[in-house]
């Protein structure tokens, strides 16, 4: 088995679901999410060629995935208008309540929240959401340590109000 | 193992998996053919020009009309330097998807910030040496028909929608690339303690 293909099968037992989950967060539409996604394992496989270890692994996926989602976003003809973290006073209402049965309302309420913010505000977002530390979150984005940092505290503030968040000093470190 | 701020973030999911190699090769393979097919489609419009513009200098030149003949030859060669332009800047250039997030889009950004701030250089003035080349010429015969006020009286008018057409693509490019410029500084700001 070629090197490329082993870190391929390797990214697949460990990041399958938070690729999943990051293709339907950026993209509402089903069918285009799981064509995301596929798109998403085809850059990441072609970029496995040129993987010498100038990264961990979880870096590296997480850079092709959140690149490849947002040059998916950017290619949309018009998507919804983008309104930056410190502009958003509080959780959008859920589009359409009885969407899918399966599907809680909390997680629809995250999602439309993660399509109305612009780069890299979502990025931080869906990386939070994956429970990546400030430090990860600022490897994968390429932002400042501080920037990450106020970023994270204005979504915990903002869903803080909403679900049992964990509290500022037991994590993200 | 991470922790998940919102646990029904991570119920979502429990069946994903990678889609099989042989099917992302496949995948890849289609994405170049499209590519390909698209630089086609980008060569045969710059061939269709140049047998259109090349052959009515050709035409022109063979009638002695050399007053036309001149600009249908710019115009050959305009539309040459557009498609190379057009090749060089819009083609596709994939930078490489594993860099950070703020470098590959501000590596986005900053290809179609030069591309737009530099339209007046390689799209609207190889155009408008072509198009107004051709009123130059209309205007040369008209005066030697019936004088210099003549010729400006028919044609000042297209004249002018011209060259208003082609300041109104300016500014636009221009309040584009304006924009993207802010969009740069932020980046960069952002990547910065």
């Amino acid at each position: 088995m070629s090197k490329q293909t082993d870190l391929y099968e390797k990214a697949g037992e460990q990041f399958a679901a938070t690729l999943a989950r990051l293709a339907r967060a950026v993209e509402r539409d089903a069918e285009k999410a799981r064509d995301l996604e596929q798109e998403i394992h085809a850059a990441l496989w072609s970029s496995f060629a040129r993987f010498e270890e100038q990264c961990e692994l979880k870096t590296w996926v997480y850079r092709v995935a959140h690149n490849v989602a947002a040059d998916h976003v950017n290619k949309a003809a018009k998507g919804p208008k983008r309104v930056p973290l410190e502009e958003i006073g509080e959780l959008p209402s859920p589009a359409n309540p009885e969407r899918q049965t399966g599907q809680s309302l909390v997680l629809q309420q995250v999602q439309d929240l993660i399509r109305q913010l612009p780069f890299p505000d979502s990025q931080v977002m869906l990386l939070w959401l994956e429970g990546e530390s400030t430090k990860a979150i600022a490897e994968v984005t390429g932002l400042s340590s501080s920037a990450v940092g106020v970023r994270v505290h204005r979504i915990k503030k903002l869903l803080a109000a909403h679900f049992n968040t964990p509290s500022e000093e037991s994590e993200l470190s | 193992m991470s922790r998940f701020p919102i646990p029904e973030w991570a119920a979502d999911i429990d069946d994903a998996q990678f889609t099989d190699p042989a099917k992302v090769k496949t995948r890849a393979a289609k994405f170049e053919r499209t590519i390909k097919r698209r630089n086609f489609i980008e060569y045969a419009a710059g061939a269709l020009s140049f047998v259109l513009f090349g052959g009515l200098a050709i035409a022109a030149a063979y009638k002695g009309e050399f007053f036309f003949a001149a600009p249908a030859a710019l115009c050959v060669i305009c539309v040459g330097i557009v498609l190379w332009q057009l090749n060089k800047r819009g083609s596709y250039q994939p930078s490489p998807p594993e860099e950070t997030c703020l470098t590959h889009l501000r590596g986005q950004y900053e290809r179609q910030y030069e591309a737009l701030r530099t339209v007046p250089l390689w799209y609207l003035g190889p155009l408008a040496l072509g198009i107004f080349g051709f009123y130059a010429a209309m205007i040369v015969q008209f005066t030697q028909l019936g004088g210099f006020a003549k010729a400006l009286e028919g044609t000042w008018q297209p004249i002018l929608g011209t060259a208003a057409f082609f300041g109104f693509v300016w500014w636009l490019n221009w309040f584009s690339a304006g924009k993207l410029k802010k969009q740069i500084d932020q980046i960069d700001a952002l990547a910065t303690d």
